[in-house]
């Protein structure tokens, strides 16, 4: 070995030195590397699970966003439609009622002119018939001569006399 | 004796013949012997209108014609109130 200029004690202690080197390397830096470049790995996959997570949350609640958006959208409808068909039928209603209102009240001034225009002709009538009786009265005692009165006077007589 | 009353109104003068006769009936009619008290009234127009207690003959044209008037006038109110009937009916079936 010493031809070949090799000093085997510097060998050795060169090999224990590399082997110390490489013991005290592995202990101090490619450990601690390690298990930062695991603790990294660890921490991106997780940073992407819970991207994921988020991701899917926000899906989901994009989801019940449009559901609850399109449940509100049709209650509105709804009382919209509700509320026109109230108003309809509330409308309908009061027509009807008033047009009600406005026959009974037609009907009960006809019935009253009706009535005043007959006991005004009634009154007239009654007018009429005791105005004719006057004037029958008068024409009578002017044109009653004593013949006239006498066989009145007659006529009483044999009707009296019929009448045992 | 004492006879009953019968009150008589004309519008002319009876006739002595006229008298008799009523007398002769209202006699015979009520059965019993009666003063007549003749009373001139034109108010009654013609005809003989009697009265005799409570009972009144009236033989008037004076009374003719207020029959004639409350028929009449009675008429008059059955039309009137007919008619009341028919336009109540027109009402109702409005």
């Amino acid at each position: 070995m010493k031809e070949l200029g090799v000093d085997l004690g510097l060998l050795l202690s060169q090999i224990v030195n590399f082997g110390l080197l490489l013991a005290l390397l592995y202990a101090f830096l490619y450990k601690p590397v390690l298990g930062k470049l695991e603790e990294r790995a660890r921490r991106i996959k997780k940073g992407l699970d819970d991207a994921d997570q988020a991701q899917r949350l926000l899906a989901e609640a994009n989801v019940r966003y449009q559901e609850e958006l399109e449940r509100a959208r049709r209650e509105a409808r709804e009382i919209v439609e509700r509320a026109t068909r109230l108003g309809d039928q509330q409308r309908q209603e009061i027509l009807a009622q008033a047009r009600q209102e406005a026959h009974e009240l037609i009907s009960r001034a006809q019935q009253e002119a009706q009535r005043i225009l007959q006991e005004e002709q009634a009154a007239l009538q009654q007018q009429v018939i005791d105005l004719s009786i006057a004037v029958a009265s008068r024409l009578l005692e002017k044109n009653l001569d004593p013949e006239k009165h006498h066989r009145l006077i007659e006529e009483f007589l044999a009707e009296a006399d019929r009448l045992k | 004796m004492n006879h009953d009353r019968a009150l008589v109104r004309v519008a002319v003068e009876l006739r002595p013949e006229e008298l008799q006769r009523l007398q002769e009936i209202l006699e015979r009619r009520f059965q019993r012997e009666l003063d007549l008290k003749v009373e001139l009234d034109p108010s009654i127009l013609g005809g003989v209108w009697v009265r005799v207690g409570d009972i009144v003959i009236d033989g008037s044209l004076k009374g003719k014609l207020e029959a004639l008037r409350h028929h009449l006038r009675a008429q008059a109110r059955t039309m009137s109130s007919a008619r009341v009937d028919l336009t109540t009916l027109r009402a109702e079936s409005l």
